[in-house]
């Protein structure tokens, strides 16, 4: 059973979308250079002999045409006109199954729903063949206290905020800070909700109108949720609070040095292949990292530099270097 | 006649994920590599071929996010790198490489006539009514298929034949586009129409309910309504993009947007799959394990079915190493973000830990048979046990105490003396406990917590002390040798900074 197939293939996708929709609803038709131009993407000599089989233009004398479309007042329609089933797949619905086990799909799905597709699941002929199943799977957690806990509370609030985000709604709630300082009925236009899988936790990445900068709330850390009105003007919202985040983006990156030691390349890759970098060999086994970064992940990089140790190098700018000499000085220094 | 020079796969497709794993990787890792240096590093065969490459790559995925720029260093030339940014990329776009996997236009003929015969029997549309008045002998085939629910292959092959015959017979009254008769029996052959079955059915679109019996498989969304839908779409879209294996959610996701077009109508100007995900964005979205997700299946699959395996294996000299295993469990890393799993192996008669990114030209392999097969356990016990009690148990004895993933023979018990000022306390503290794995944390008062843990590789938890910096002390009685790696780290890194000489 392979993932990599031809059935996945995009232009599969395209069709059966296509029939199904032009089924449904004739006036949903493409003309034949429409369904070309979508199909054909970087085109390629040989792609264009699939494009002639489908849209019938072959030359029946060399080869033969798909015979699956034809043409109608300058559209093409499906020549038998009955839709394609769409059944997913034994790997989608294994996965599903797996998925399902886990308690945060609660906070997508009412219990009726989940019923349904487990139920479904469950009666599934090749049911056996579902090769996900969570013994075989070890997870290495950073700390069994990294679990969500998804009481009646978080799972109202989490289900109240993906609608406001989902329906461009603003949002009313009370949060109580690492420091815990309680900012009460804060009125907010909430941006997304941010997943750690590490950390197994959400924060809502959103805009205090009081605040008026960007800011992150654990989720956690959320009472009082509300939904509020409609945000006017949502697409402005949206375009100047990514200006505000882009903002806190440093023009100057933090560049690194990495020996090609004990796994260094691939340790520091790993660990910064969440980043925005760009490597280079300078010669000499040594790489070259250069990370951009938003000013919040500062912290973030400095510890995973000294995480790296002395197979990693701050070159510039100074004020990280002088950070990160800071912090091994005193480390040397509590080993004397 | 018909000719059968349709044949070939269309270019910009592969047949094997493998000959674009390595340069996908190397660009998303390392990225900014010249067209040279990939040649160098063997990622690209040629500089021709090079372009080559960069176009299907270019056709795959949204072209964003393959960067070129010039690179300040003389001589060098455009680089090339694949860009990550948490906002700007909110989804896995390395995912969308998985649907380019190369098909004839025989697979396409034969997919799309196949799916028009298994008709839902509640549709009432006839697949002909449209012009049925005007072409009466139109009608005949419906008649023969009668909505049949299974078919046998014989049946099939004559009922494919009838649609395709039918279909050109239309396009030509309709269009004035002539077929030829024969080129239904050039299509749909036995062996062409059997093996074409089997590949579906082994993927799970079809359902063999008897020998040589085939159905299309259970609509498992058949009690759900649009909103439904869109729910299991959201939770789809959460899950792979955080979850060990993004493949599979991520085609659930397509499908259940294909459904939702299917039965409930949804005005749109493109038919391709498109990756949405307005509500989510993931802290440390390591896009890059999606690149090894058909190797993960596959290990899941022989854990399952409890198949050996033969693989190429990528040592870290470079060179390929031909490796049969018998995969125990997948095993995730979290602090990395790395991919292995825990297997027997024939080689070396005994248990290892293998990077899943190494992996390439993964089969499974009938050549190990019992009592071969489960050679690390009594033989009377395979017999009296379920293969995975055993396989949990081999794991559980191997990796008890393991921090991350280092197996030792030896465990050791550590403390260590965390000391945090009284400003940052609560949010150092905090941090401590969500990365202590299994350790035991004791808050002593003013600023001092002792942590102590019992593990397999001391020197697994060297990189974890470090990121400590000053706050951490390892101590220096209960573990010299630890202490004194820690030390002469810090001293290395002081020496690199021409602090000390």
């Amino acid at each position: 059973m392979k993932l990599f197939n031809k059935y996945k293939n995009k232009n599969f996708a395209f069709i059966t979308n296509y029939i199904n929709s032009c089924v449904n609803d004739d006036s949903l038709a493409l003309t034949e250079e429409d369904i070309k131009e979508q199909l054909s993407g970087a085109s390629q000599r040989s792609f264009e002999e699939f494009l002639l089989a489908l849209t019938n233009a072959c030359d029946t004398s060399e080869t033969y045409n798909a015979a699956i479309l034809y043409c109608q007042n300058d559209v093409m329609l499906p020549l038998r006109q009955i839709p394609i089933p769409v059944r997913a797949s034994l790997a989608e619905k294994a996965w599903l199954y797996y998925i399902l086990q886990n308690s945060k799909s609660d906070l997508f799905l009412e219990m009726e729903t989940k019923q349904k597709l487990l139920s479904a699941l469950e009666n599934e002929i090749d049911r056996y063949r579902y090769p996900i199943k969570a013994n075989y799977i070890d997870i290495r957690s950073l700390s069994p206290d990294n679990q969500l806990v998804i009481t009646e509370e978080f799972l109202t609030n989490f289900k109240t905020i993906v609608s406001a985000i989902k329906h461009h709604r603003r949002l009313f709630v009370t949060n109580t800070a690492f420091s815990g300082q309680v900012y009460q009925d804060q009125e907010i236009f909430p941006y997304k909700l941010e997943y750690s899988a590490q950390f197994d936790s959400f924060s809502l990445s959103c805009y205090p109108l009081d605040a008026k900068r960007p800011v992150k709330m654990n989720l956690t850390n959320l009472s009082s949720v509300k939904l509020g009105d409609k945000i006017e003007k949502y697409d402005q919202f949206l375009f100047d609070f990514e200006k505000k985040l882009k903002n806190t983006k440093e023009k100057v990156p933090v560049t690194i040095e990495i020996k090609n030691q004990a796994d260094a390349y691939d340790r520091c890759t790993y660990l910064f292949s969440s980043y925005d970098t760009f490597c280079y060999d300078k010669g000499d086994d040594t790489l070259i990292m250069n990370i951009y970064y938003y000013r919040f992940q500062k912290d973030e990089i400095i510890r995973n530099i000294l995480f790296l140790g002395h197979y990693v190098k701050v070159v510039s700018p100074k004020n990280i270097v002088d950070e990160v000499i800071s912090e091994i000085t005193a480390a040397y220094n509590a080993y004397r | 006649m018909a000719k059968t020079k349709n044949t070939h796969a269309f270019q910009s497709d592969i047949k094997h994920y493998d000959k674009i794993r390595d340069i996908l990787r190397y660009l998303y890792m390392y990225g900014s590599s010249s067209k040279e240096e990939l040649v160098e590093k063997k990622l690209s065969k040629s500089i021709s071929s090079f372009y080559d490459t960069r176009q299907r790559i270019e056709n795959y995925i949204d072209g964003e996010y393959l960067q070129e720029h010039k690179s300040k260093e003389k001589d060098s030339g455009k680089k090339y790198r694949f860009m990550y940014d948490p906002f700007i990329c909110p989804v896995n776009y390395l995912a969308e490489t998985y649907q380019n996997c190369s098909y004839v236009i025989d697979d396409f003929i034969f997919y799309f006539c196949l799916m028009q015969v298994f008709t839902d029997p509640d549709y009432q549309q006839k697949p002909y009514e449209y012009v049925s008045k005007k072409y009466k002998e139109i009608d005949d085939c419906d008649d023969y298929i009668n909505y049949m629910q299974e078919f046998t292959i014989n049946e099939l092959i004559t009922t494919l034949q009838i649609v395709f015959d039918t279909n050109q017979k239309l396009l030509e009254q309709l269009n004035g586009i002539g077929g030829d008769i024969e080129n239904s029996e050039v299509l749909f052959t036995l062996p062409k129409v059997r093996a074409r079955i089997i590949e579906l059915a082994d993927i799970g679109i079809l359902v063999s309910t008897s020998k040589d019996t085939y159905r299309l498989s259970s609509d498992i969304f058949m009690d759900l309504n649009a909103d439904e839908l869109k729910e299991v779409q959201l939770m789809a879209q959460y899950f792979y993009n955080c979850s060990f294996l993004t493949i599979p959610g991520y085609y659930l996701s397509a499908t259940v947007g294909a459904y939702a077009q299917s039965n409930f109508i949804e005005e749109t100007d493109s038919f391709f799959n498109k990756q949405e995900n307005p509500v989510f964005f993931y802290k440390n979205h390591g896009l890059q394990n999606v690149i090894d997700d058909d190797i993960t299946w596959a290990v899941l699959n022989a854990i399952h079915n409890a198949d050996v395996i033969q693989y190429k294996y990528r040592k870290k000299s470079g060179n390929l190493k031909e490796c049969t295993t018998l995969p125990i469990k997948l095993v995730v890393d979290y602090q990395y973000g790395r991919q292995y799993f825990f297997c027997y192996d024939y080689a070396y008669k005994s248990f290892n830990i293998q990077r899943l990114s190494s992996v390439s030209d993964v089969s499974v392999t009938k050549k190990i048979k019992p009592p071969q097969k489960f050679e690390f356990v009594e033989e009377k016990k395979v017999k009296d046990t379920d293969i995975h009690q055993i396989y949990n148990h081999v794991y559980s004895k191997h990796f008890d105490y393991v921090w991350n993933i280092a197996m030792e023979e030896n465990i050791s018990d550590v403390l260590i003396h965390f000391h945090f000022p009284e400003e940052c306390y609560a949010k150092q503290l905090s941090r401590l406990k969500s990365t202590r794995r299994h350790g035991t944390i004791t808050e002593l008062g003013n600023g001092h917590v002792d942590f102590s843990v019992t593990v397999q590789s001391e020197l697994e938890l060297v990189p974890w002390i470090r990121g400590y910096g000053a706050y951490a002390i390892v101590d220096q009685n209960a573990n010299p040798d630890l202490a004194a790696k820690i030390k002469s780290n810090w001293e290395e890194a002081m020496k690199q900074y021409e602090i000390i000489q």
